[in-house]
Formats: C-alpha cells, structure tokens, sequence
C-alpha cells in the first residue's frame, strides 16, 4: 500500500505538471477516487485499486472519529 | 481572562478539569478535530503544532500568552493557583515524574496503540504489538504505583493525576480495561467522583456535535 500511495502521489504531481496527463482523473478530484483509478491504471490489478481506494477510506479525517491523535 | 481551545481529546479534557478543580473563570473554544479545524491557519496561528489544547492568558494590561502542551499548561495553572503542585521538594518532584511518565511514556503507547488498531491503512502486526504491549506495560507501572499511593505522586490529589485521568478516561481508544489493574480502578473512582472532574467532562463533553 505504502508503493501504491507514492506512486498515485507521483501521479498526482504529474497531473499538476501537464494538463493532458489523465484529464478523467483530474475532472474526478476526488483524491480517493482518484488515486484508486491511478492504482489501477499504473497496476492494472483491480485489488491494488481497490486498496488505495480503502486505505483512503480508513486513513481519512473523517476517519478518525475520536480525534486522539490530534492533541498533546 | 483565561480562553481554553479544545475538544473532547485526552489532552484536551484536562485543561477544564484543573480549570474547574481552581476555580479559575474561562471561555472554553471547540476545536472540531473531527473536521480537521486544528490546522486552520488561525488555529496555527495560535499552536504551529496543529494539536489542541491551547490555553490563552490575557491579562487586563499586556499582552496574551499563549501555551501549548497539556502538561505544560496543567503546570502553569497549578502554579498560578498555588494549587495542585507542590511548592518544592521531593513531593514536588514526584509530580513531575508522573507528568513526564504520561507524556513521554502512557500518552504516546495509548495514542499509538489506537492508532494502529483504528487509522492504519492497512494492518501492521510490529507496530501493533509494539504499542499495545507498551500500552498494557505503562498501564501495569502506573497500577503499582497506585498500589503503594492514595493518588498518582503521593497522598493528595494533584495535576499529575489530571494528565492521568485524561487518556484513561479515553483508554477505550487503545481498547485498554482495568480488569487486570485493580489498584488504576480504585483510584479512577476516585478521580471520576470529584465534582470539578466530572464539570470539567461535562465542558468538553458539551462541544461535540450531537450529528
């Protein structure tokens, strides 16, 4: 997961780099959303897609419910 | 004029308690970490940390001073009760021992146990272990202390079992029990009864939104 997330990351930059670089991905802003497709695009393995799409899932703020993280 | 900024986070909640065990007056600011208003550039402004809790000090001619870290804040409220802490000394020692336990050794098992259990993306059976088993250690030092003590440093309540009470009150987090810690439940009990713990609750309590 940690590979896929720095690959969609490198993604990511590159989309900001050139327009023309995967403009669905770009128009669907969603990060998850997009780095699921750019999981699957650059993996072609839909279990890879799918990983980045729960890891977004479980690691998002709304995620973190209790906030017990965020203090000190 | 004393502004806390907080939410109900294991920190957090011990800044109202001493609030509220002193007596002192204060305007209690939600901080919704939930929505991620701890990293807001007005919130930075105030703790470059992105973290709550954040105690504001204004006095009536000078300007604001602002402090961060809840042990920090626990101390510079006792000392300006003259409460809590001890003037000097061993007993005032051994306060200071059990706040840089909490904070360099409970707080951060508890707060990394969670973590992995709840956040990580995927699982990580090393770091699980690692930290539920750091939690459950820390748990089992500080149940021996309270075997041998009435209170965390000594005979009297003071802040160190403030910082205590905090993450234990939220020890759900890290799934941590007193079933194996008799010693830590008695003296919650104890803690969780006195009428300025439970306002102080209460307060933070107060600032989620019922959704």
């Amino acid at each position: 997961m940690e590979d896929i997330v720095c690959v969609t990351r490198t993604g990511r930059a590159r989309e900001k780099e050139s327009p023309m670089f995967g403009p669905f991905i770009v128009a669907a802003s969603e990060p998850a959303i997009a780095h699921g497709m750019l999981a699957f695009q650059l993996t072609g393995s839909p279990l890879h897609a799918l990983l980045a799409l729960v890891g977004h899932a479980l690691s998002s703020p709304q995620a973190r419910h209790k906030g017990e993280n965020e203090d000190a | 004029m004393l502004d806390v900024y907080a939410f109900a986070t294991p920190n957090s909640v011990k800044v109202p308690i001493a609030l509220e065990e002193l007596g002192f007056p204060y305007t209690l600011h939600g901080v919704n970490v939930r929505k991620g208003e701890q990293k807001t550039p007005e919130f930075l402004r105030l703790n470059p940390n992105g973290k709550v809790p954040v105690l504001v000090d204004t006095p009536e001619n000078g300007d604001p001073f602002i402090l961060t870290e809840s042990a920090a804040i626990l101390v510079y409220l006792a000392e300006k009760a003259g409460r809590l802490l001890p003037a000097s000394g061993e007993e005032r020692a051994r306060v200071f021992e059990q706040l840089f336990f909490h904070a360099s050794g409970l707080s951060p098992a508890f707060g990394q146990s969670g973590f992995f259990q709840r956040f990580a993306a995927e699982p990580q059976p090393l770091a699980l272990e690692r930290f539920a088993s750091e939690a459950t250690r820390t748990l089992g030092l500080l149940d021996g202390v309270l075997a041998e003590r009435p209170f965390v440093a000594g005979e009297d309540f003071t802040i160190a079992d403030i910082a205590h009470f905090g993450w234990l009150w939220r020890r759900g987090f890290p799934n941590i029990t007193f079933d194996d810690t008799p010693n830590i439940a008695r003296w919650y009990e104890t803690v969780e009864a006195r009428p300025a713990v439970q306002r102080g609750i209460a307060r933070v309590e107060a600032l989620v939104p019922q959704d």
